[in-house]
């Protein structure tokens, strides 16, 4: 009987103290104080057919060793009508509306390719002459984001079957803050291990984002994106976090694919 | 009745009389003969002129001159019967009078004097100089040819707007005249006087400058990013002391080939827009853009300034859309 009662007493004071547990997990999104850290996106417009891409995509090479995992890179292989002869074989149309939506943002004169976008919206470097052009724009803006705090958490799981990707995910807004009408997008990227071919986006999925209508402060919410066609058997993919039409990235990270 | 018929015919002779009756009253004051005589009754201003009159008493006693005028002055002692009238500055009509006074007495007389517009010297032809475009240090001889419309002397006063005169300047219808060391046009002035009226006549010599014209790029700025097609304004000004006769703007590619873009005439406020420049492709890359401007002199001096631009090669499709 004594030592039920003590069971007892001991139970009711680690219940009491509960709330007293101080909250100082960065992940936490009931803390107030939580943050997370984010690679850069960096997403580049190009056709490996036309001359000034070349010279773009070895800059993307070049940040790459310098930036390392700080940096996520990627290319998406744009129709062009200077490509007469379908020189670029990884091109997919529906790049050409993904690019409209992002160059009209900028509203910067025409639409035009190499186009590089820094997490949408933070920076744009278009053109090129030389390799150095491009690396000597990219690099400042990448230098001023670097390291900045995220407010989200994202976690995935891949599952493939067959050629059908399925994919569970959890989001949370850190800071203990409620959030709402995010999107979260699934790009499917491939190294077909040739010359200017090492970030080929194959499937992205626009437009049709998965919607997060809302997240309760300190609460996070998962879901599952099922039966994702894949062709090409992709390497991996990248995960972003927006806001419902806005083409600024808050959250990027990386997930290989369990083949 | 006679005697009563003869008062009767003598009053009326008396009564009707009565005007010739103060005429020999009137006889006793001065009488001025040919009235009032002048030298000259048109002059000009400031001319002096012999105003005289001749009275004569009919009494015993001396006469008392008085002269008056509308303008001008008399040139004291005036109470003579011969005294000196300055014409006014201000041209027209002005009355000289003259009364002369005895005991019984006032006697006057008037004259009109027109003073006439004063004739300002007549400059034959310009100003001659012995050189029109001169070097820097270079001696002008400047010469002017003029004549006086009324008698007397001419005289000369020289200006210029920068330069020296060669051991100061005289009262002289020819000066030299040193060119100074900065370019540019100077104006020679000469005054010509004749007292009364002048006439002035100008001459500008262009001074010859070696220097260069003075060019600056104002747009874009140094570096500045273009892409392929993109339409580049370049704005230029230039001066030089002669003025700027024409304006080029060059385009040099990144391997070194100039293309002329547009050329510019004088401008007169020194500013310059270009806007024939499309950033084509041999452009792309680190390429010039390069201002020149010519002096408007016989040198034809020249000075340039250029920047860079990076011209970035990028791929539209039609109509700006891919």
């Amino acid at each position: 009987m004594f030592k039920y009662i003590f069971k007892l007493i001991v139970l009711t004071i680690l219940l009491l103290s509960c709330s007293d547990i101080e909250r100082d997990n960065l992940l936490d999104p009931k803390n107030p104080d939580s943050y997370s850290g984010t690679p850069i996106l960096i997403e580049a417009f190009v056709n490996t057919a036309l001359e000034y891409d070349i010279f773009a995509l070895q800059a993307l090479d070049q940040i790459e060793t310098n930036f390392g995992n700080q940096v996520e890179i990627i290319e998406y292989h744009r129709a062009h009508p200077a490509d007469t002869s379908n020189k670029d074989p990884y091109v997919n149309s529906i790049f050409d509306e993904l690019h409209d939506d992002y160059a009209e943002f900028y509203d910067d004169g025409p639409k035009a390719v190499p186009d590089i976008y820094i997490n949408g919206s933070q920076g744009r470097v278009k053109g090129a002459y030389d390799m150095a052009s491009v690396y000597s724009r990219l690099a400042p803006i990448i230098t001023d984001i670097i390291g900045n705090q995220c407010e989200y958490a994202l976690e995935v799981d891949l599952a493939v079957t067959g050629n059908l990707l399925n994919i569970s995910y959890r989001i949370a807004h850190l800071g203990n803050k409620s959030d709402e009408n995010l999107e979260l997008h699934t790009i499917l990227v491939k190294d077909y291990e040739l010359p200017n071919a090492n970030r080929v986006v194959n499937y992205v999925s626009y437009p049709d984002a998965e919607l997060i209508n809302k997240i309760d402060k300190g609460g996070y919410v998962k879901g599952n994106i099922n039966d994702i066609s894949i062709t090409n058997q992709p390497d991996y993919a990248i995960f972003t976090i927006t806001k419902q039409e806005s083409i600024t990235v808050l959250k990027t990270i990386k997930k290989e694919i369990p083949w | 009745m006679v005697t009563k018929i003869l008062k009767v015919v003598l009053i009326i002779f008396i009564f009707l009389a009565c005007d010739d009756l103060g005429t020999l009253l009137d006889d006793n004051k001065p009488k001025i003969d040919g009235g009032l005589k002048v030298s000259k009754d048109k002059v000009y201003p400031q001319d002096t002129i012999n105003c005289s009159v001749d009275a004569t008493n009919p009494i015993e006693g001396d006469l008392s001159y008085a002269w008056k005028n509308t303008g001008g002055r008399f040139i004291y002692p005036t109470n003579l019967s011969t005294v000196k009238w300055i014409a006014p500055n201000e041209s027209g009509n002005y009355t000289l009078t003259v009364e002369v006074t005895n005991t019984e007495g006032t006697s006057d007389a008037s004259k009109k004097i027109e003073v006439l517009v004063p004739q300002q010297p007549v400059i034959n032809g310009n100003i001659v100089l012995s050189a029109t475009s001169v070097l820097a240090l270079d001696t002008v001889t400047a010469s002017v040819s003029a004549t006086n419309p009324r008698p007397g002397p001419l005289s000369y006063t020289w200006s210029k707007t920068g330069g020296n005169w060669v051991n100061g300047i005289f009262d002289d219808d020819t000066v030299k005249w040193i060119a100074p060391l900065s370019g540019g046009n100077y104006t020679l002035t000469v005054v010509v006087s004749n007292g009364l009226s002048s006439a002035q006549t100008s001459r500008q010599v262009n001074v010859v400058s070696s220097s260069a014209p003075i060019v600056h790029i104002t747009e874009p700025v140094n570096n500045a990013l273009s892409y392929l097609g993109d339409p580049i304004k370049v704005k230029a000004e230039a001066a030089h002391e002669n003025g700027i006769s024409l304006v080029r703007l060059y385009a040099i590619t990144p391997n070194d080939i100039d293309s002329l873009i547009q050329t510019k005439g004088t401008s007169i406020d020194g500013k310059y827009t270009f806007d024939k420049l499309n950033a084509y492709k041999d452009l792309v890359g680190y390429s010039t853009l390069k201002v020149e401007a010519e002096a408007q002199n016989q040198l034809k001096t020249k000075g340039s300034d250029q920047i860079s631009i990076q011209v970035l090669g990028i791929h539209v499709g039609k109509n700006g859309r891919e």
